[in-house]
């Protein structure tokens, strides 16, 4: 136990109540509430002798008055809708009553900032699909400087919201905007180089613009990264084959027909390899 | 915390009472013999209606508002439904209250005094009935409530990993 003997608890009791002051300071509410409900717990659970307890009492007295004059409470009582009085008449030796009211406030407004957190959330997710059907709407139009900024715009701005640059690449990958496309995967796969889904789209982009160089980088870190797999070789072989560098394509032909020998694309193109 | 005065007369209370769930039992009559007993207390947001650790026995049907169950200043639940019963545990074993009640926000409750399950208002027939009906709605919400806890035990067994820990029979 942290605190066992009596002196230990009206000093960590003490040591409680000055940090709930400054917390209560900053304007730090909760962590206040928190923490000077840490330390009502420990008094009524704790051992503290009578020449302390005097002490310990002016201490939480001194911080009910500082907390009934807070700014940060009022404003929290206007924002819950209640109407604000004097919440912590502090009597000595009646701890429980004050410990409730500070957990019902921590309670209501955890539950009023998740509820707004939900608001934002709710308002992001109508504000981002604006701006994904706006940028749509502006590549139908053929108007693909516009549609750049605005989807561009959108997956910035709600980055923080999971899959917002993917679905934005997909868009441009849907309208056969490959270059913008790349750029919104290629920064995808720089964030999460994990995302296998990314690179596939990348090597389509890729491929559809005839960047053939960077398709053959991205074949090889993809092998590299999540192992061989037969439909990466077949489709780096294709490449090689593109390029006419048959014993690349050879090699990449023979090694996805031993890791899958009933693929039957690759059988085809070793015929046009040997 | 302010008290109403005596709430025997109000249609409007009995009224209301015969629409809680657990008292659709009682008839008008059997509610006023309930409410000889009983005040209507309004809180305030944060007040305290049942302090941990007390002896007051005091059973207390919500009109209006949510409450917080909390134990050493953690929550346990929340009852915001008209009719919600709570600070039966007392009543039944005459202990110490094992959990604060706080208001939530404006709360009204109907308040049953203890001394009417001591001595119900006399010997009567009537005054028994009504005992015993009220026992039956308790007994009734404390096995919902033993239910429930078994349902959340189940889930929790089914949700620990195998070989974790204390919830493992």
């Amino acid at each position: 136990m942290a605190h066992q003997t009596p002196g230990n608890d009206a000093k960590a009791v003490k040591s409680d109540i000055a940090r709930a002051e400054r917390l209560l300071a900053r304007g730090e509410l909760i962590r206040a509430i928190d923490t000077f409900l840490s330390a009502l717990r420990l008094k009524i659970s704790g051992v503290i002798p009578p020449r302390d307890m005097a002490v310990v009492e002016s201490h939480l007295a001194d911080f009910c008055k500082e907390f009934n004059g807070s700014l940060c409470v009022g404003e929290a009582f206007a924002a819950l809708g209640e109407p604000r009085r004097p919440l912590l008449p502090w009597r000595a030796g009646r701890d429980r009553p004050a410990m409730n009211t500070l957990a019902a406030l921590k309670f209501r407004m955890q539950e009023y900032r998740s509820a707004e957190a939900d608001q934002a959330i709710a308002q992001n997710q109508a504000r981002l699909e604006e701006l994904i059907a706006q940028g749509t709407e502006l590549l139908r139009e053929n108007n693909l400087p516009k549609a750049r900024v605005t989807l561009r715009r959108a997956a910035e701005q709600f980055s923080r919201m999971p899959g917002v640059s993917m679905r934005v690449a997909v868009i441009f990958l849907e309208y056969e905007r490959w270059s913008e496309a790349a750029d919104m995967l290629r920064s995808i796969i720089l964030a999460t180089p994990k995302d296998p889904e990314a690179y596939k789209l990348l090597l389509r982009a890729l491929t559809a613009m005839g960047k053939d160089r960077e398709a053959e980088e991205v074949y090889l870190s993809v092998l590299k990264r999540f192992g061989p797999h037969p439909v990466t070789c077949l489709n780096l072989a294709r490449l090689y084959l593109s390029q006419r560098r048959m014993d690349d394509a050879y090699k990449y032909v023979r090694q996805a027909l031993d890791l899958d020998p009933t693929l039957a694309e690759a059988q085809e193109l070793l015929q046009s390899v040997v | 915390m302010k008290i109403s005065s005596s709430v025997s007369d109000s249609d409007q209370i009995v009224s209301l009472l015969g629409r809680m769930p657990l008292l659709k039992m009682f008839s008008p009559e059997q509610l006023r013999q309930v409410l000889k007993f009983s005040q209507v207390h309004v809180y305030d947001f944060g007040e305290t209606l049942i302090e941990e650790g007390r002896t007051d026995r005091a059973l207390f049907f919500l009109i209006a508002g949510s409450v917080y169950v909390l134990k050493d200043a953690n929550l346990l639940m929340e009852f915001n439904r008209v009719g919600d019963i709570f600070g039966e545990m007392s009543i039944i074993d005459g202990s110490a209250r094992s959990a604060s009640v706080v208001a939530r926000e404006r709360v009204v409750c109907l308040v049953v005094d203890a001394a009417f399950f001591d001595d119900g208002g006399g010997d009567s027939e009537q005054a028994m009935l009504c005992q015993n009906i009220l026992f039956r709605a308790i007994a009734q919400m404390l096995a919902e409530r033993l239910r429930r806890m078994n349902e959340d035990i189940i889930a929790m067994r089914a949700a620990a990993p195998a070989g974790s820990g204390s919830l493992q029979a």
